[in-house]
């Protein structure tokens, strides 16, 4: 009793906090208080992350709306992206340039990430979607000239993956009238070449936005144009909500496909993986390399869900939060190194002697990427791998590890960059929001490396939650 | 096991006289009296009981390893000549080794090298025998490089050391071998075992180690190189220790031996070392090479005893050999010492020296040629005598005529008179030389001849048997041959005239000195060896290389994907596009 | 036995953190103390398996993975135990002696640290995956250890060692996951798998062989998967080197044993692998000859004692496991040994090619020694450690491979024969002047004691650690 009436109470909560979470991005553009929109969305975050760690442990499963669902699942991902979001709110109050418009854009991306995160319909997806990626180009327009060059790009292809997308729910509609996730009955699909299609068209689309080969091409000039803290946000959450997206329209509405887009997801997965780190390769420009080095880790995220059983999805989620987790502030400590005029692989020689903590920093998260135990990078692979060898597919588990054999390549070039000795160097003091942002972000991989037994344990409570659906 | 007590006070001196850098005066008294107290020790073992014990060392999967010692008489014997002649040396050392910053050094090796020798002798097992093995070549190694400042003596020792590792490997390899037919390390218990493929190859690899400790042939150039060590050190290795390794092991095991028929290895080998050493010895004028040519001749004829299968005759060459070559060692080194350490035999002069230095020369020349009474005679004639074959026999008897030759020019040629200047220099160093380095040659002079009774005591006592009567027609045959070589080097050397053999019968001197032949074979191999592995070196690079190229592939693949990124949005749409078709036929298909 | 484990990790971690606190020599001193108390507590643990007659049972300290039944377990046989005492002596001479230059004591004292406790915990651990997650930790530290404090070109030879020593890592990886995958109950404890290895199907097994080996083999390292060693150890410093020899190719060897012990299957590869490790061990004694640096010498002396060790681990044998353990534990502290002494001898003569550096013994005594009697203990001469290992490998090698077994006994005298003509070429003679630029301290001499005493002290009491292979 008490129970029911506390997740009622919960997820009223919920959507009023994130209600005025856009209402007070809205607000600021007109008292233009910094200080005062940056405390209240923080807080409202951090309410909202707790709101839904709550609606979380209680194991609610309610339907508001018919719109929205209130599972395991979302309510994992929506305090995830909150306690993210918080990261990037953070560094972006210190550096974006124009803070306030950057918080009204902010709120609608983050009403995007939510409405994604707990859609009940395809609809929702759709919107949730677009509602993310349009504040998302403004806000890289921020940024000036070269800005808008970005914005204009991820505008387009946006625009692209989005016709993609609503063809394909044309093509679905027709068989049930219905675009709630649930009832979405078009059978097996054999030899139903629109419903190939339209699956197709999901992938591509979604695709898209998870950054994936051969959809994902903008996502380095969009990641190196855009300010770091709008590159971390795109990588570290757009990028997971795409995720989000993808086990949501696949392993709700499309369950019965699975034979035919697990296979898809499969080449995907290894393409990704493959360009990603070949790539970054020959990568000079440090931000770039991150773009790509983001790409391939899509690709070992995707080995989860290609997998396609619950252990799988289980092992994506794990893999979303620690790459997530790294990768935010990696670009938070590459964006104040810009600001420092510190830009390409050259210029980070001898890091370690002008600013140890950022070279520690960076150092930490890249190993934790490259999957070096007992990082939390490592176990989020190991889920992976172990989850690809589970059903049987040896093969994916093996390119998986031999890419990673790959990217220590381009990792260690950064790390002996910052670890070289030169003569004279100028010591370099580190922004406060960077500093909070990499201390978490060591803290959380080091700490949920050595001990992942929660994380495991909440990440297979939301996979099967979402397979429950 | 008591007897193992016979090593402690030599390996106590050895660490000493580490600890004892500081005050190099009292380390050579220490050293005297340790291998003093070492033969006292040694005399009793050799009167205690017989028999062999046994001490576990290690134990695995349910078989033991240990260490163990026997005191048989053979083991007894090389005992007593091992702890007899170490006192002389080291009082011998005390007057030839005159600088003091090297006295920790010299002692504590050579210590080592005793107890070794020591221990080699008391073994009773491949394990305990290996042990003393090996401690022998590596202190041997570091004696013969004793002075790594000069020019020659760091590449003896490493011939000596190259050579003597193929030997410790052969002998590794061969007591494995038999341990895993037969697992067991015993001598005893070998003499009882079954024939098989695995012991004949093992008996043909430690034959062969004892050949590399025993300088034979092939393995014999790095014994006259080893002169360039010390004196004392030549005396000791080439009378009682070292070389003795190989020859008293193959005594040990000949039952084994003679079970595998492997006994013409050794005539062969033996008879082969034995003209190799003689003729060189002839061509040599170097006045340690020389004794050390002498030796290797002296070791063939030991193995040409064995391989009769004659046990009492080769190890009556055997005691007798080590007082005698002990004996020249110690005057070749007088004779050095009072003409300022010159070499050559032609540029040494006797003439200032100690009669007693002469004298003690002479009988150790006429020992070594085999004159009657001395003991060399009954050494040698004891060998001829168990000769069964024509063939062999006579080449023993060219052997003899061709020693008795070379030891007289050796004694004879620095006879002769010094130029006036050299004779003062001479007289003077004659008589600051110390009398350390004369007395122990009296002692040993003395045990020269006294050694002739060993004839008729040492089979008896070694082997219940009585003694071998060599014959008289043999005496006399052997006799007549010495008798000729010796008189040919007195025509030759003292009456015609001393010039070089080099120069009045160069073909002859080729001839005489083949073991360039041999040094040239070891060159060879040397070459092949680095030519392979300057070979495989760069098959190594190159695939250093390749792999690095291999791997700098995925950078050239990175870079052309790269051209992907053109900046443009249609190119990126066009993939957008192409993504999607390939997914769609992928899918339709 | 485990509080002794869990101490010594504990010790470790905790002198980790204050090395990495302090500053210059004060943090090289706690290292000292720190690995020191280390080496102790392996010596008491020793003592007491060898008093109690039993290893105890492996006790878990928590668990890591619940879900995947991944706990932090520890256990000892007699393996583990003896590399154990080898890692931690070598640790503690390579911080008490091995920066010879003195410089960066703070960051080469926590990453020696660090990487012994990533030994010690990898030769404990009763879980692969632990295995795993310590092999990593050594290797980056190790990188770091080569990267940070190596000479002009370490650039290259990290880069080199850390793909290599990643490429093992991720087959390991691969190699485990596919044992756990497939055991009944999946499970990453040694002994468990080891249990119901025979139920696996052959072909799996194979597989699973195959990618274990060739990632013990890289860490080893074996022809064909050398490359990165000597590379490694001509730009590591002398820390780095010792540890490097010493230690992390131990890593590799220990995996080998295990992976013989644990899958039936390799019965059917004993043969090939003796090839390799014998055709390994011919080819790297010829690659050895014709190299200058005195590191790089060393450093193909650790490939070839490595493949005479694959000799006997390939035997399958009692003996041979036990030999190549000692030959194991004979090879760290000798190897650690000569790098001491050619680490000297670089820092003295800033020059470390046998062609131009001569008479070392006029300005240093200690270094020449130590070096010849570094040659002794690689050769095998009796009253070291290596005979005992040697002993052992061969009888093993020659009862499953009959005379052809004793074979790659032949690549030590090839061996020996090179590393003489070095020695006398560059400490024991005197042909050109040699004039030190610098002089080793009194710690540096402390470290060739030390570890001259522990490799004759196994090599002369044998029986203090075979005795173990009998409980």
């Amino acid at each position: 009793m008490i129970m029911m009436i506390d997740e009622n109470m919960l997820q009223y909560a919920l959507f009023l906090a994130q209600g005025l979470l856009v209402a007070s991005g809205i607000f600021s553009v007109m008292h233009k208080n910094k200080k005062a929109q940056f405390a209240i969305s923080t807080i409202l975050l951090v309410a909202i992350a707790l709101t839904a760690s709550s609606l979380f442990a209680s194991d609610s499963s309610i339907v508001p709306f018919s719109a929205f669902r209130i599972s395991q699942f979302s309510m994992f991902f929506i305090s995830l992206f909150s306690i993210l979001l918080v990261l990037v709110n953070i560094i972006s109050y210190e550096y974006s340039q124009d803070y306030i418009s950057f918080s009204a854009l902010f709120g609608f991306t983050i009403a995007g990430m939510y409405v994604v995160t707990m859609a009940n319909s395809l609809i929702s997806v759709f919107l949730g979607i677009e509602l993310m990626a349009l504040p998302t180009a403004f806000m890289i327009m921020i940024n000036g000239k070269q800005g808008i060059e970005s914005a204009v790009k991820l505008f387009v292809m946006a625009a692209t993956a989005i016709a993609a997308f609503s063809f394909a729910l044309a093509l679905v509609f027709p068989f049930n009238a219905q675009l709630s996730l649930t009832a979405l009955h078009i059978g097996s699909g054999q030899g139903n070449y629109l419903v190939l299609l339209a699956v197709v068209l999901f992938v591509i689309s979604l695709a898209f936005e998870a950054s994936l080969f051969p959809f994902n091409l903008w996502v380095p000039d969009v990641y190196q144009g855009a300010q770091g803290n709008i590159t971390a946000m795109m990588s570290g959450i757009n990028k997971k909500v795409a995720f989000v997206a993808i086990m949501e329209v696949f392993f709700i509405a499309l369950v019965p496909l699975s034979s035919v887009f697990s296979q898809l997801f499969i080449a995907l997965a290894i393409a990704t993986m493959f360009y990603g780190n070949i790539v970054a390769l020959v990568q000079d420009n440090v931000k770039r390399l991150f773009a790509y080095s983001s790409i391939s880790q899509a690709g070992y995220i995707m080995i989860g869900i290609a997998v396609a059983t619950q252990y799988g999805i289980e092992a994506s989620i794990f893999q979303i939060v620690a790459h997530a987790l790294a990768i935010i502030a990696i670009f938070a400590v590459i964006l104040w190194l810009e600001e420092n005029n510190i830009k390409s692989l050259k210029d980070y020689t001898a890091l370690s002697r002008r600013n140890g903590f950022a070279a520690f920093t960076l150092t930490i998260l890249m190993l934790s990427l490259i999957g070096i135990p007992p990082l939390i990078g490592f176990v989020g692979k190991f889920l992976l791998f172990t989850s690809a060898i589970y059903s049987n597919l040896l093969f994916l588990a093996a390119i998986g590890i031999f890419n990673s054999f790959i990217s220590v390549y381009y990792y260690a070039k950064v790390i002996m960059a910052m670890y070289s000795k030169k003569e004279e160097v100028r010591s370099l003091r580190m922004g406060w929001s960077v500093s909070a942002v990499s201390v978490i972000s060591v803290i959380a991989v080091l700490v949920l490396g050595l001990v992942p037994q929660f994380l495991i344990a909440a990440a297979s409570q939301a996979s099967a939650a979402l397979l429950a659906i | 096991m008591l007897a193992l007590f016979v090593i402690v006070p030599l390996v106590a001196a050895a660490l000493l006289s580490l600890a004892l850098g500081k005050k190099p005066k009292a380390i050579r008294w220490v050293a005297l009296s340790a291998s003093i107290l070492s033969l006292v020790i040694a005399i009793y073992v050799a009167m205690g009981p017989q028999g062999v014990s046994r001490l576990d060392w290690f134990s695995i999967a349910g078989y033991s390893f240990g260490i163990s010692i026997a005191t048989n008489p053979l083991n007894a014997f090389l005992l007593l000549i091992v702890a007899g002649i170490t006192p002389l040396i080291f009082a011998y050392s005390i007057g030839y080794l005159d600088t003091l910053s090297e006295q920790s050094r010299f002692y504590t090796e050579m210590c080592i090298f005793a107890a070794a020798m020591m221990l080699f002798a008391i073994s009773g097992n491949f394990i305990t025998m290996f042990i003393a093995w090996e401690m022998l070549g590596i202190t041997s190694y570091l004696l013969i490089g004793f002075w790594y400042w000069r020019e020659k003596a760091p590449v003896a020792a490493r011939k000596a050391i190259t050579t003597i590792l193929i030997g410790d490997i052969m002998m590794l390899m061969g007591m494995l071998l038999i341990w895993s037919t037969y697992h067991t390390f015993e001598f005893a218990a070998l003499a009882t075992v079954a024939d098989s493929q695995a012991l004949q190859v093992a008996m043909i690899l430690i034959t062969l180690a004892a050949f590399t400790k025993s300088a034979q042939f092939p393995f014999h150039e790095w014994l006259a190189d080893a002169m360039e060590g010390p004196t004392p050190v030549s005396a000791f290795l080439h009378s009682s220790t070292m070389v003795k390794a190989g020859v008293f092991l193959i005594a040990v095991l000949l039952p084994v031996i003679v079970a595998v028929h492997l006994q013409w290895l050794l005539i062969i080998v033996g008879i082969v070392t034995a003209l190799i050493g003689a003729t060189n010895a002839i061509a040599e004028r170097h006045i340690k090479r020389i004794l050390a040519y002498s030796t290797m001749e002296d070791m063939g004829l030991m193995f040409v005893a064995l391989g009769f299968n004659a046990i009492y005759a080769a190890m009556l060459l055997f005691l007798v050999q080590a007082f005698y070559k002990a004996l020249l060692f110690m005057d070749a080194g007088s004779i050095m010492r009072i003409n300022t350490d010159k070499e050559d035999i032609y540029n040494v002069y006797e003439s200032g020296a100690r009669k007693g230095v002469l004298i003690s020369a002479l009988i150790g020349s006429a020992s070594l040629a085999g004159i009657f009474p001395l003991s060399g005679f009954f050494g040698k004639a004891a060998v001829e005598s168990v000769a069964s074959n024509a063939v062999i026999y006579a080449l023993l008897l060219l052997v003899e005529i061709l020693s008795s030759f070379y030891i007289f020019r050796w004694l004879i040629i620095p006879s002769r008179k010094a130029p006036l200047e050299e004779d003062r220099e001479i007289v003077v160093n004659a008589k600051t030389m110390s009398k350390w380095m004369a007395a122990p040659a009296y002692i040993l002079a003395i045990a020269v001849v006294a050694s002739s009774l060993a004839y008729l005591y040492l089979p008896r006592y070694l082997l219940g048997l009585t003694y071998p009567v060599i014959s008289i027609t043999g005496s006399i045959v052997d006799t007549v041959v010495v008798l000729m070589g010796a008189l040919a080097a007195y025509y030759v050397y003292a009456k015609g005239n001393r010039s070089y053999l080099s120069s009045t019968h160069p073909t002859f001197h080729k001839i005489m000195l083949n073991s360039m032949a041999v040094n040239a074979v070891y060159v060879y191999i040397t070459k092949a060896v680095s030519l392979a592995a300057s070979a495989v070196g760069s098959i190594d690079y190159a695939f250093d290389k390749s792999i690095y190229a291999l791997s700098s592939m995925f950078v050239k693949i990175g870079d052309v994907l790269k051209k992907m990124e053109t900046g443009q949005t249609n190119t990126y749409v066009a993939a957008f596009i192409i993504g999607f078709v390939i997914l769609l036929l992928a899918v339709v298909l | 036995m485990l509080p002794f484990i869990g101490i010594m990790l504990a010790v470790l971690a905790l002198t980790l953190v204050a090395s990495a606190m302090l500053k210059g020599n004060a943090s090289r001193l706690a290292a000292i103390a720190g690995s020191a108390v280390a080496a102790v507590l392996a010596f008491a643990l020793l003592g007491t398996v060898l008093y109690t007659g039993s290893f105890g049972t492996g006790e878990s300290l928590a668990s890591y993975i619940p879900q995947l039944n991944v706990l932090l377990d520890f256990r000892l046989t007699a393996v583990s135990l003896v590399l154990i005492v080898m890692a931690s002596i070598v640790a503690f001479v390579t911080l008490l002696s091995g920066n010879v230059e003195m410089e960066r004591l703070r960051v080469s004292s926590s990453l020696v640290l660090l990487f012994e406790l990533a030994a010690i915990g990898l030769f404990s651990s009763a879980n692969l995956l632990l295995f795993f997650i310590f092999w990593d930790v050594g290797v980056v530290a190790l990188f770091f250890m080569i990267y940070m404090l190596g000479s002009a070109n370490r650039r290259h030879a990290a880069m080199k060692f850390l793909i290599y020593e990643l490429l093992a890592s991720l087959l390991l990886l691969l190699g485990i996951m596919m044992v756990y995958f497939y055991t009944p109950i999946h499970s990453f404890d040694i002994a468990y798998i080891t249990s119901v290895a025979s139920t696996v199907s052959k072909s799996t097994q194979g597989l699973i062989f195959f990618v274990l080996f060739i990632a013990f083999l890289i860490n080893m390292p074996v022809f064909p998967v050398h490359l990165w060693l000597p590379d490694a150890h001509t730009e590591a410093s002398t820390q780095g080197s010792m540890l490097l020899s010493g230690v992390l190719t131990k890593f590799g060897g220990y995996g080998m044993l295990l992976l013989f012990s644990m899958l039936p299957i390799a019965s059917a590869y004993m043969v090939p692998v003796m090839i390799l490790a014998a055709f390994s061990a011919f080819y790297s004694v010829l690659v050895l000859m014709v190299q200058h640096d005195i590191k790089r010498i060393v450093a193909y002396t650790t490939i070839v004692e490595m493949s005479i060790i694959l000799v006997g681990i390939a035997s399958l044998s009692a003996f041979g496991t036990a030999g190549a353990t000692y030959a194991m534990l004979a090879h760290g502290l000798t190897v650690a040994l000569m790098f001491l002494a050619a680490g000297s001898v670089g820092y003295m003569f800033a020059d470390r090619d046998i062609r131009s550096v001569s008479g070392v013994v006029r300005n240093t005594i200690s270094t020449t020694y130590a070096f010849l009697l570094g040659i002794f203990a690689t050769t095998g001469v009796p009253l070291t450690t290596a005979f005992i290992g040697d002993v052992l490998i061969f009888i093993g090698a020659i009862g499953a491979f009959g005379i052809y077994g004793a074979i790659p006994l032949a690549a030590l005298a090839l061996l020996g024969a090179f590393l003489y003509y070095v020695v006398n070429r560059s400490f024991l003679s005197v042909k050109r002047k040699s004039n030190a630029v610098a002089y080793i301290g009194r710690s540096q001499n402390a470290g060739y004691a030390i570890l001259l005493f522990f490799i004759l002290l196994f090599g002369i009491l044998p029986f203090v650690i075979l005795k173990l292979f009998g409980i």
